[in-house]
């Protein structure tokens, strides 16, 4: 008992300590990665979302949800794939939700006529049509293509962030591409007739 | 519209994005309205795949990655486990294990207590006891009307054999549970002897008296507590 109580001060500061430097390191790791990281989350949220401030919040959550459990992450090389998966979660809850889902809708008309003003009323209604159509896209095609639609994502790198084979991005790629072009064959045609 | 045969292959091929095979190339140059409608359908992916760049590549808020370190910096820690998992699991293992064997093996350790001892016999007991109505005891005087009611008395007391059970009966029910115990099955014999030879706990043992509430005075404030009374 009295070995315990002579020992107990000095291993707990000593705990605490390791404990403090291995936060440190956690800390410095993850905010390396960040501005790689936050591009990616953004844009993944973005892609579901429609709305830059939605996207926002949801990476911003995506981060800190993967910040909170970084040190448990045995292969650090699987972060960006984990990242990819917590974001496009939490931007699905976050669609789901019809509330938000009306507003983001008019925000997202007036976010579009004041970013391109220039651009024609045809292109505009094709954005939007194209948009939702992909959200009426199953889960795992419309990620794929969100992904591959990512500037500097080849296929390989698309199929390492959601772990399948490089075919099945393919296959994935492609039907979603059919579905889009199914459902927006109306909107192109007049343009091309021209 | 594309020819019915090659229909499904060239709306493939444009939506693979792929080089068109030898067949197909020569179909195209032979036929003036698939020609056409091919042309119309890589329109319409190059309008797709605009319109997914746009989407996909959207412009990052300078904010995000500075809102991200303030929360990061704001984070609590979060506390490790005191124990690791294997450790509390053993630890677990360790206390299920002591209460199995404390609830398998403790009472057959208590049933010696229970061994009637030598050269006695319920006749002998019975005959031993004291005085039956002395057993029934007239009410103690309690605190509260309930101990009033229902004094109870150590029948098998502390100073009994260690082990034995002790058992907790009225005062008007102990010379009834006597006999009872007397007439019960052999193996309650032994309880009747430790019932039956324990002397009763002495009543000032178990007295509680009243709490005793000192009269109150009432006295007027003086006027500097009284100032110091109002707000």
């Amino acid at each position: 008992m009295q070995e315990l109580i002579l020992i107990e001060p000095g291993s707990t500061a000593n705990a605490e300590w390791t404990r403090e430097a291995e936060r440190a390191s956690v800390l410095r790791e993850f905010e390396e990665r960040l501005p790689d990281s936050a591009v990616l989350a953004f844009r993944v949220a973005r892609g579901v979302l429609r709305n830059d401030a939605d996207a926002e919040d949801v990476a911003q959550e995506s981060l800190l949800r993967a910040f909170r459990k970084f040190d448990r992450l045995r292969e650090r090389g699987r972060f960006r794939a984990w990242l990819v998966r917590i974001s496009f979660r939490l931007a699905l809850d976050r669609l789901r939700s019809a509330k938000r889902r009306a507003a983001r809708e008019f925000e997202w008309t007036r976010e579009q006529e004041r970013s391109r003003p220039g651009s024609s009323q045809g292109s505009r209604e094709f954005q939007q049509q194209l948009e939702r159509a992909m959200e009426e896209l199953p889960e795992k095609p419309r990620l794929a293509l969100l992904l591959s639609a990512m500037e500097g994502h080849t296929l390989e790198e698309v199929a390492v962030l959601l772990s399948v084979p490089v075919g099945t991005v393919k296959s994935r790629i492609f039907f979603a591409r059919k579905q889009l072009a199914e459902k927006l064959r109306c909107f192109v045609k007049p343009t091309t007739n021209r | 519209m594309f020819c019915e045969t090659y229909n499904k292959s060239l709306k493939d091929a444009a939506a693979s994005g792929e080089p068109l095979s030898p067949a197909l190339r020569q179909h195209l140059a032979s036929c003036a309205v698939c020609r056409m409608a091919f042309a119309e359908e890589q329109t319409l992916f190059a309008a797709i795949d605009s319109g997914l760049h746009a989407a996909a590549n959207s412009e990052v808020p300078s904010t995000l990655v500075s809102r991200v370190r303030v929360a990061l910096n704001s984070e609590p820690e979060v506390q490790p486990r005191r124990f690791p998992l294997p450790a509390s699991g053993l630890a677990g293992a360790a206390v299920a294990a002591a209460v199995i064997f404390a609830l398998l093996y403790l009472p057959s350790t208590h049933s010696p207590a229970f061994k009637q001892p030598a050269g006695s016999s319920v006749a002998a007991l019975v005959k031993n006891l004291p005085d039956q109505s002395g057993l029934n005891l007239a009410h103690s005087g309690g605190v509260s009307p309930v101990q009033r009611k229902r004094p109870v008395v150590l029948a098998a007391s502390r100073d009994s054999k260690p082990g034995s059970p002790e058992v907790l009966v009225p005062d008007e029910e102990r010379a009834a549970f006597a006999r009872f115990m007397a007439h019960a099955s052999p193996s309650s014999e032994n309880f009747l002897a430790s019932a039956a030879l324990v002397p009763r706990a002495p009543k000032d043992s178990v007295r509680i008296l009243p709490i005793e509430i000192a009269s109150l005075e009432l006295k007027p404030l003086d006027q500097k507590e009284a100032r110091q009374g109002q707000f």
